[in-house]
């Protein structure tokens, strides 16, 4: 009977190290001895359209899924429209070689886990692949004429393999990119319908705010406490004006009392009517609706000013 | 009254509903940021050479089209990976070799398709890439093939002695790009 009970849990840890070993260990690459060069670059095509005075972003990924070699890339711009800025972040990139992988893995920063389909033994797959970003930034004149015109960006991959004749492997990425007209409203990184909604809200918001009694409604979602309709008025008193915060202080029992100091001692809550109790103000649909409509008006005026 | 708080409310969840959907060019460069999408937008050129650097080992000055070492130039291999998604174009440059304050010109170096000197891909190392598109040493190459160069070199016979070093690059573009 022990016999088997240790039979069992030794089958069990080789098991359970089977699996281990097969969920962490990656796919093996190609036999190789000798040195494979290799790299790899991908974009995105068409670049987007860019207003003029605007700027477009694209990144350019690099990685050495077939080599066996470390790579030093080298970015550069091979041509763009007189005035126009072509940036690019970082200027060089280190590639380190690593085979396709079935899952999906982390990345540090600066880099990618792109999914790539290649052939394999006559079979299509798709694997994982670690690479490395270079951020390319094109900023087009404000006076540039409407069209569309061409930038290309280079890059150069080395290996410092040294030797007679060292070999380096380079490439580029091209895009047509058409300048359109700059407007106010439609930029990059917005959509016009956020602006539409945005102008909704301003002009839809304070008709209805105005007309409605917004400052009792705001403070008393903010603070819970009864509205100005249902408070007693206080008497005016001499010398220092009461501030409208120092009478919203309340007692426990819902009274209003002033805690600001005056001169002459301080003045006494009038009475309330007799048999009449102060009801708290429940919070209305109406309430809500301006508190919602009042934050997205602000919203759509940081938006439009973002913008402009 | 209602009319505000309806206005306020819908308002809200079409601001929601927008914030939610990948709108405008910040969203794209998010999409574009985002791992599993790049595989259906993007071009890819990956390319891998093999049986390089360049060799010829020691040479003699007054010689001419010395083949390159076997596997080092006989021939060099580009191969034009199966994850590219584009037909290429290769072009090939030189620079100069020097040594030390020698040179020996690019020009005295030629490549073809083949291990015989001559022939209608016989070409002359330059210092620049060829100058316009769809003019590259091997042209239209599709995903998942090979081309092979062969590398010859002459020794002028006033060639100072020495070890020479250059870089020969191979530029990969989109068929029909600018090189």
């Amino acid at each position: 009977m022990q016999k088997l009970r240790l039979l069992g849990a030794l089958a069990a840890v080789g098991l359970l190290l089977m699996l281990t070993s097969s969920v962490h260990a990656p796919p093996p690459p190609p036999q190789e001895n000798e040195p494979r060069y290799n790299l790899g670059c991908g974009y995105r095509e068409p670049f987007r359209d860019i207003p003029q005075g605007g700027t477009g972003e694209t990144i350019l990924y690099f990685y050495s899924a077939y080599g066996n070699v470390t790579c030093y890339v080298a970015v550069n711009v091979e041509a763009a429209p007189q005035g126009w800025r072509v940036e690019y972040q970082p200027e060089m990139v280190i590639v380190e070689p690593q085979w396709f992988s079935e899952n999906k893995f982390e990345v540090e920063p600066g880099q990618e886990c792109l999914l790539l389909k290649y052939v394999e033994d006559n079979e299509n797959k798709q694997g994982y692949v670690r690479a490395w970003t270079v951020k390319v930034s094109v900023k087009v004149p404000e006076n540039e004429a409407l069209g569309t015109y061409t930038v290309r960006v280079g890059y150069v991959g080395d290996w410092k393999m040294g030797g007679m004749s060292a070999v380096t492997r380079a490439g580029n990425a091209e895009w047509r990119i058409k300048v359109v007209e700059s407007t106010p409203i439609v930029g990059p990184g917005t959509s016009p319908i956020w602006f539409i909604a945005g102008l909704i809200t301003i002009l839809a918001v304070p008709t209805t705010v105005f007309r409605s009694k917004w400052v009792p409604a705001m403070v008393s979602l903010g603070s819970k406490i009864r509205s100005r309709a249902h408070m007693p008025t206080l008497p005016k008193l001499p010398g220092k004006p009461i501030k409208l915060m120092d009478q919203l202080k309340v007692h426990k029992g819902g009274r209003p009392a002033v805690v600001a100091s005056v001169p002459g001692g301080e003045p006494e809550s009038p009475p309330l009517p007799p048999g009449h109790r102060p009801t708290p103000r429940r919070l209305s649909l109406t309430d809500i609706g301006i508190a919602i409509a009042f934050i997205l008006m602000l919203f759509g005026f940081l938006l439009v000013v973002g913008l402009l | 009254m209602k009319i505000a708080a309806l206005i306020g409310i819908a308002v809200l969840v079409a601001s929601m509903a927008l914030s939610a959907a990948p709108v405008g060019f910040a969203a794209e460069n998010a999409e574009e940021e985002n791992t599993s999408s790049s595989l259906t937008v993007g071009i890819w050129v990956d390319i891998t050479l093999s049986n390089v650097p360049i060799a010829w080992g020691t040479l003699t000055t007054g010689t001419e089209n010395n083949l390159a070492q076997a596997n080092a130039g006989n021939p060099a291999t580009t191969t034009v990976e199966s994850s590219t998604n584009t037909n290429v174009d290769i072009y090939i440059k030189g620079t100069n070799w020097t040594y030390s304050s020698y040179t020996l010109g690019a020009d005295n170096c030629h490549y073809d398709n083949d291990a015989t000197a001559g022939g209608p891909k016989w070409t002359t190392l330059s210092t620049s890439y060829a100058a316009g598109p769809n003019q590259g040493f091997f042209e239209d190459v599709t995903p998942g093939s090979a081309k092979n160069s062969y590398w010859f070199i002459n020794i002028p016979t006033s060639q100072q002695q020495g070890n020479y070093t250059n870089t020969v690059s191979f530029k990969a573009v989109k068929d029909g790009n600018t090189p």
